[in-house]
């Protein structure tokens, strides 16, 4: 049976190979290497919500249906029994089963 | 967790008030639909009144939600789960330590037998941290067959058993003394309570010699021994007298024989000398 030692540094080493990963994901995306505060940026979980980044602010709100409005673009997020979790800064959090997440103009 | 409160906001396109909030400085903690023109939004208690004088004269319409029965109760324990867990596991370790026995206790004048009323327990079925019994009846009468034990009572008192045992001669001293001989003769019967024979039964003894001594740690003997010895004494008086007197010298002599001598009366038989400490 591995120690805790044992399997916090198998868990360190694991996240410091996943941030490398998300870096040069982000790079050969964005070209710049920089973050983008343009556009949504978010990550959906299946059947639980997800994370939306550099929202300017909420175009449409209801429980089947939400708009973030971006600096260029808006990313519109469908699903059942939508809600909104914490709002703040650009940053904002949507609960419930998202179906569907598209961009829109 | 931080305190928060629910507000019930409503007007056209009521959750564009969420962003109103935002960017004002306040983290909306939830934003749900409530119906078609009223959205309900949760943010932090200390937040209230900012939110209030920010909205205050838009074109919403924003009141406190305050939750009433299970859904307040259902809030309150969210809020409070693991006080309450904690309290519900306190109380339940409370209740099952309750019917345990968590600590033996031994008072009155006979509380020196508490090694013996130890074992009594035992064979009861009484030990730490073990079931508290339906009754005692059968582990008193034991206690109560114990020498010298007048009164005995077991009483359980969130999770102490107390043990009271009196004693009927607790005016007399406990003797600390061994078990000895009175006389020269046979080991008849030899009882021990406590302590460590130092002979047997059909042993032959003198005078003075040990029978029943302390055992190991000085504890005190409880015992008693019957020494069965010849008796043989003339008396310069009739026949009747003589018995009489070699009774009162002797207390129990069997095997009786008188014979005329010139000077009285010969008595002969044996003697048995009855010696005991700590012992009825």
């Amino acid at each position: 049976m591995p120690t805790a030692r044992v399997l916090k540094a198998t868990e360190n080493a694991y996240n410091k190979r996943r941030m490398k990963l998300l870096g040069e994901i982000e790079k050969l995306l964005l070209g710049t290497g920089a973050a983008d505060v343009t556009r949504v940026q978010y990550t959906v979980i299946d059947g639980k919500g997800g994370y939306f980044q550099n929202v300017k602010r909420l175009k449409e709100f209801s429980s089947e249906r939400i708009v973030f409005q971006g600096k260029s673009g808006c990313v519109a997020v469908e699903g059942k029994g939508l809600s909104l979790g914490k709002y703040f800064g650009g940053d904002a959090a949507v609960i419930g089963d998202i179906a569907r997440v598209a961009r829109e103009e | 967790m931080q305190r928060s409160v629910h507000i019930l906001i409503e007007g056209l396109s009521a959750f564009r008030a969420a962003d109103k909030l935002r960017n004002a400085g306040i983290t909306v903690l939830s934003l749900k639909k409530q119906q078609k023109n009223a959205v309900i939004a949760e943010v932090a208690s200390k937040d209230l009144e900012k939110v209030f004088a920010i909205l205050r004269g838009s074109c919403y319409n924003i009141k406190k939600i305050r939750f009433h029965g299970l859904s307040k109760a259902w809030k309150m324990f969210c809020l409070r789960a693991g006080l309450l867990a904690g309290a519900l596991i306190g109380v339940a370790a409370v209740c099952f330590f309750q019917t345990r026995v968590l600590r033996v206790e031994f008072t009155g004048s006979g509380a020196y037998y508490a090694g013996e009323v130890r074992e009594i327990l035992l064979r009861g079925g009484v030990k730490r941290f073990g079931p508290c019994p339906e009754g005692y009846a059968a582990v008193e009468a034991e206690i109560l067959s114990l020498p010298r034990v007048s009164f005995c009572s077991v009483r359980e008192d969130g999770g102490i058993l107390t043990v009271e045992i009196q004693v009927s001669d607790d005016a007399a001293a406990i003797a600390g003394r061994p078990l000895t001989a009175d006389a020269d003769g046979i080991v008849e019967e030899l009882t021990v309570i406590r302590g460590t024979a130092a002979v047997s039964v059909g042993d032959s003894v003198h005078a003075g010699d040990t029978l029943v001594d302390s055992s190991v740690g000085g504890a005190i003997v409880i015992a008693r021994a019957l020494v069965a010895y010849p008796f043989s004494r003339e008396y310069e008086t009739n026949e009747e007298e003589a018995r009489a007197q070699a009774l009162l010298e002797c207390g129990t002599l069997r095997e009786i024989n008188a014979q005329k001598t010139d000077r009285g009366w010969l008595i002969t038989g044996t003697g048995v000398s009855s010696v005991s400490v700590n012992l009825d």
